[in-house]
């Protein structure tokens, strides 16, 4: 949807170097800025407390993970693991069980995953062209 | 079922509509059918949060690799989508930096899907 807005105190110099490349580019004013402000909003949605926040509990959590197949992977074998931010909520009997468990949590992020089965630590997905257009 | 394809696109592209069953409800969401792309469905990170994802994780770290060679960490869970009445468990990925919607080859390879250029239609063949 194109329209027009006005906004004030732009720094005039950064307004002319972007125009001129836009220019040579070949892209019109308002397309720069657009892609300028979507950059802007991914920026900040990575470095955003959230998203930290995110990272720092999921960090936790592989550690917990790592500890308690270590401890009840083998006596446990084949049940299902709920951690949450850090902390063993239940083992389950089965998937479906644990997946009710986290229905119900309040958490920021949390692991579901099978006790005493060795998971193939890093898996690799192509991204095709698709996430450039 | 059939869907249109995204006009939004030049040339148009196939889209399949795809409805997330969290923790909140169902959630219908439009995907850009990507058979480049060879996991499930990869959607923004801010709709990955607001979905609850966060809290339905596989242990395993995911990377996505660029075409040129870039690896990008993708945040991993496992949900149940809908698609009409055809109901699949699948990998749901995401990253901050990744802003798509993508249907990739984890989803798309459970179908027989027929995509009618010409008619500028998408149908899933039953």
């Amino acid at each position: 949807m194109s329209s027009v807005i006005v906004v004030r105190n732009v720094d005039r110099n950064i307004y002319r170097r972007v125009k001129s490349i836009a220019t040579l580019k070949g892209y019109t004013m308002g397309e720069a800025l657009t892609e300028a402000m979507k950059l802007w909003l991914l920026l900040n949605e990575i470095n955003s407390k959230e998203y930290l926040e995110y990272l720092l509990q999921r960090e936790k959590s592989e550690k917990k993970l790592k500890e308690v197949q270590e401890k009840y992977g083998s006596r446990f074998k084949g049940k299902y693991v709920v951690i949450c931010d850090g902390e063993l909520i239940k083992i389950c009997g089965d998937e479906e069980e644990a997946y009710r468990i986290v229905s119900k949590i309040k958490a920021t992020q949390c692991i579901i995953a099978q006790l005493g089965r060795i998971t193939e630590e890093e898996k690799r997905l192509e991204l095709g062209m698709g996430i450039f257009e | 079922m059939k869907f249109k394809y995204s006009r939004a696109h030049k040339p148009s592209a196939p889209i399949i509509k795809v409805t997330l069953l969290t923790k909140s409800g169902e959630h219908e969401i439009e995907l850009i059918v990507d058979t480049g792309f060879s996991g499930g469905i990869l959607i923004p990170f801010s709709l990955y949060l607001k979905l609850g994802f966060t809290l339905f994780e596989v242990p395993s770290k995911y990377y996505g690799v660029l075409p040129i060679g870039i690896q990008i960490p993708l945040h991993t869970a496992l949900a149940r989508i809908m698609i009409g009445d055809i109901v699949l468990k699948v990998h749901i990925h995401s990253h901050p930096l990744l802003n798509k919607q993508l249907a990739g080859r984890e989803v798309l390879n459970k179908m027989k899907i027929l995509l009618n250029g010409p008619a500028e239609e998408l149908e899933i063949i039953k």
